[in-house]
């Protein structure tokens, strides 16, 4: 290390009161003229100057996310789910409806663990209601726009759309979680545990709860019942507590 | 004048001011965030790059490389910055080789005001200290983050660490010292 990379306590500190405007006139006419005439000393002061800004830059960046997370709405569920569209609702029934009658053939046809696939499946499955559509009409915004696709149960038009997206970036929790749980409510289970399995890889996903849930769904359709209760451990949520406990009755 | 609230807010950036910075951040990331997503990007994306040209914005105006000329010129700035960075980004080779389409770009209502050739974050030093700030230690860091970053007192450092003004005052000369080690450090 040459000379100039050395600094007192002195000389940091009396910079960094030229910089901060903290000198009085006297002092500060006199540190200028030292300036001017000492190159070293230039060299110095432009070197913390530029230090104190890398140190200004990263305590900010530090605090971006935070900015970010901040501003990012929460998203209520429950009263979402109240606003879940007439046409969700009449399939959720025809799932229902659906899901007795495989319970009523299943008595007769089936092995009894596949009526409790079937079952809690039924029960426990109802599509995340979506995430709010509030961009102006004049904005073209393919995510948003195959969200209104999702939240009118035209789930196949969605994922149409926002497999497009996810093919140029296929690390986005969001667009995962929602073709998980599209391919869901299409009744391909496997795709969708293949999706909501790349949202739990994300650990600070705003989705990840909800993503174990539904992949847990996933591998109940399946009959993993093992599967389904290890990630029904991982979500905290109440819905997810319930069906764990149901799996284990 | 309206031109006193640029000022104001420049003045506020000057001085590290968290609430401004924040409410500045949240106000304009949608506009970035709606062109990036319009021009082939996706959300995180968006983010990232709207965060670089915050830093950006952040490190000129400190630099008193800015000079609002009208009421809304910090924000036209960001999202220029934005812009810019969106663009050399489609045009590098990392996204040309992930991206086998090239979008035509959305044209945009705005005229580019802002003529923005040199980031000060081009500046090596800067790049340098960045970099030694993530291994100078958690210790270093939060001290060095309350006293330039917060503008916290000496005192309030040393009450909160349990120690006396002279050796938080102290410390904090030794913390430069290692930064700067690291820094001018060849690796």
């Amino acid at each position: 290390m040459d000379s100039n990379n050395n600094i007192t306590q002195e000389q940091l500190e009396t910079i960094e009161r030229y910089l901060n405007g903290s000198m009085n006139t006297v002092e500060l006419k006199e540190f200028e003229n030292k300036i001017a005439t000492n190159a070293d000393l230039k060299i110095l002061v432009e070197d913390v100057k530029m230090m104190l800004l890398g140190i200004e830059s990263s305590a900010l960046k530090a605090e971006l996310n935070n900015f970010h997370e901040e501003m990012n709405p929460v998203r209520n569920l429950s009263s979402e789910k109240t606003a879940t569209t007439k046409s969700l609702r009449s399939r959720f029934v025809q799932l229902s409806i659906a899901a007795s009658i495989v319970l009523a053939f299943g008595i007769y046809l089936f092995m009894n663990q596949e009526t409790t696939s079937e079952h809690l499946f039924a029960k426990h499955f109802t599509p995340d209601p979506g995430l709010p559509t509030t961009m102006s009409s004049t904005e073209e915004f393919d995510f948003y726009d195959a969200m209104v696709d999702y939240k009118r149960g035209n789930y196949a038009k969605a994922i149409e759309k926002w497999k497009v997206l996810q093919m140029k970036k296929n690390n986005n929790d969001t667009l995962n979680f929602y073709l998980g749980v599209s391919y869901l409510a299409e009744g391909n289970a496997e795709t969708a545990s293949k999706y909501l399995s790349e949202t739990t890889k994300q650990v600070n996903s705003i989705f990840i709860e909800d993503a174990y849930h539904f992949a847990a769904l996933a591998e109940i359709k399946q009959e993993n019942f093992e599967k389904a209760k290890q990630l029904l451990l991982k979500s905290k949520s109440d819905k997810s507590k319930i069906l764990l406990q149901e799996l284990t009755d | 004048m309206r031109i006193d609230s640029q000022l104001q807010l420049v003045n506020a950036i000057k001085s590290n001011d968290q609430l401004a910075l924040k409410e500045l951040y949240q106000k304009n990331y949608k506009k970035v965030e709606i062109y990036i997503i319009q021009n082939s990007g996706s959300m995180p994306q968006a983010k990232d790059i709207y965060q670089e040209a915050f830093l950006a914005m952040f490190q000129n105006v400190k630099a008193g490389k800015f000079t609002p000329t009208n009421e809304t010129a910090l924000q036209g700035y960001l999202y220029q910055i934005s812009k810019n960075k969106w663009r050399d980004y489609l045009r590098s080779a990392q996204f040309k080789k992930t991206a086998a389409f090239t979008d035509n770009f959305h044209q945009s209502d705005e005229a580019d005001i802002f003529e923005i050739d040199e980031y000060v974050e081009n500046d090596k030093r800067l790049d340098a200290t960045m970099n030694a700030f993530e291994r100078i230690g958690d210790e270093c860091k939060e001290l060095l983050t309350k006293f330039y970053f917060k503008k916290e007192s000496l005192r309030d450092i040393a009450n909160a660490l349990n120690l006396g003004e002279a050796s938080a005052r102290n410390k904090k000369y030794r913390c430069i010292q290692k930064l700067r080690e690291i820094a001018l450090s060849p690796n």
